[in-house]
């Protein structure tokens, strides 16, 4: 635990040190919203049908070229082997990674979701806490697949391409249950599917962070 | 399935399996098969595409078992066992598509449907090319290779979650064309089981095949170094 808590600290420092990880992958996500607009050429009533699936891919898309860059800086220094020679468990790694992750989309999501609603102004969420509930099952799942892809995709010539082509496919569950559950909010319907999603979106969660956290040790060997 | 037979002058047992089957399935899809009623000739297509979908799926499960015991046993030929079913994987996995759609095309009208099996093999596909994507490079780090064998065992195990997901989505939508429905005589069923078993054969083979390249690239790269150390 004490690991954890200073491994998650010293992310924190380093990032507050620039900004620069945050400020891209905000400004970036907030940019698709704009680009939607262009796209689709969004108008009024589509506004509320396009949102979910927009904010997702716009969060997705941003959240993996985020949680790419923060890999291929973490060995610039010899930080990786370093902490593959800490004398602490290995799933510690991986769970300090995968906080700091997920501390870092919570604060995009802080930032771009009001912008999103912003760009689509469609008026108010109908039930904003079924909104978050999704955006936080969804987020989840991605952080703890991107952490594990983005130590993996780090390793590799061209990380920056590669992360989204191994990241998405393995997603699937997570875009679909997402913008699933945030349309049910946005619209304020429940389908009887919906609970359906929420509890895949769990089970998703749970599995994917607990095998990540156990294989970890076959990824951080010096 | 490797040393004794990287000659290859001489057929292995699958190889004899593969050679004599294959020919017999051929037989039985194109003149044993009655025609279908509806569909006529080009349902002849569903014995091969049942075929190489139980193939794709039986390298996909290698690669996840390949994978667990590269990482058990560090032993690097579990890795090439992996990275070669991979491969196998996703050819097949291609030719499943492939014929999926010649076939919808003259049947539902469309190249492409989003139904849940179609998506989930689409996934599959991508989740496979990923993995040789990680795996790719002949100069492979031990790390690069560790990467690959997690990521073949995450992969895998995220395929029941989209499959899963994939009917979810589509049950929004009426589910207009059922795949599956198709009541099958018995003389179609035969054919359907020969052509899985002849492809099986034929898959096994072809990865005996490239995992014997494969041993042989290796020992050119140590005789490679070999000689350039003395």
């Amino acid at each position: 635990m004490r690991a954890v808590r200073a491994l998650v600290r010293k992310d924190v420092l380093l990032e507050r040190r620039s900004w620069e990880t945050l400020a891209a992958t905000g400004a970036f996500a907030f940019l698709l919203a704009v680009m939607f607009h262009f796209g689709f050429d969004i108008q009024g009533g589509e506004a509320r049908r396009f949102f979910p699936g927009a904010l997702w891919i716009a969060l997705l898309f941003a959240g993996t070229l985020g949680l790419a860059k923060g890999a291929s800086g973490d060995d610039a220094e010899g930080n990786g082997r370093g902490l593959a020679m800490a004398p602490i468990d290995r799933s510690a790694l991986f769970v300090g990674k995968f906080v700091y992750h997920l501390m870092l989309m919570a604060v995009v999501e802080l930032v771009v979701v009001p912008l999103f609603l912003a760009a689509f102004s469609f008026g108010a969420v109908a039930w904003p806490g079924l909104f978050i509930l999704g955006l936080a099952l969804g987020t989840w799942g991605f952080v703890a697949i991107g952490t594990l892809m983005a130590t993996v995709a780090g390793e590799l010539k061209g990380a920056g391409l590669i992360m989204p082509i191994i990241v998405f496919p393995l997603l699937v569950p997570v875009a679909l249950g997402g913008v699933a559950v945030v349309e049910a909010a946005v619209l304020g319907e429940m389908d009887p599917r919906t609970m359906t999603w929420i509890r895949l979106l769990v089970v998703y969660d749970v599995l994917f962070t607990a095998i990540p956290a156990m294989l970890y040790e076959y990824i951080v060997e010096a | 399935m490797q040393a004794s037979n990287q000659s290859g002058r001489k057929l292995s047992f699958f190889g004899i399996l593969a050679t004599i089957l294959v020919p017999i399935s051929l037989y039985m899809a194109f003149v044993y098969a009655p025609t279908e009623a509806t569909m006529g000739p080009v349902q002849r297509i569903f014995y091969y595409h049942v075929a190489t979908a139980w193939n794709a799926f039986l390298f996909f499960g290698a690669v996840a078992v390949c994978s667990g015991a590269y990482l058990y046993t560090r032993n690097e030929r579990w890795n090439q066992a992996a990275r070669t079913a991979g491969e196998l994987g996703v050819l097949f996995t291609s030719l499943t598509l492939i014929a999926g759609s010649l076939w919808a095309r003259p049947i539902w009208n469309v190249w492409w449907t989003w139904d849940p099996r179609l998506t989930t093999t689409l996934i599959l596909w991508f989740i496979y090319v990923a993995y040789l994507l990680i795996q790719s490079g002949g100069a492979q780090s031990e790390r690069q290779r560790r990467f690959g064998a997690v990521f073949g065992i995450v992969g895998f195990l995220d395929i029941p979650l989209i499959h899963f997901s994939a009917r979810l989505w589509r049950s929004i939508h009426p589910v207009v064309i059922q795949p599956d429905d198709i009541g099958m005589p018995m003389e179609m069923f035969v054919t359907m089981m020969a052509a899985v078993v002849a492809f099986t054969a034929l898959g096994l083979w072809l990865w005996e095949r490239r995992f014997a390249v494969e041993s042989l690239k290796e020992r050119v790269e140590t005789l490679k170094d070999e000689a350039l150390s003395v």
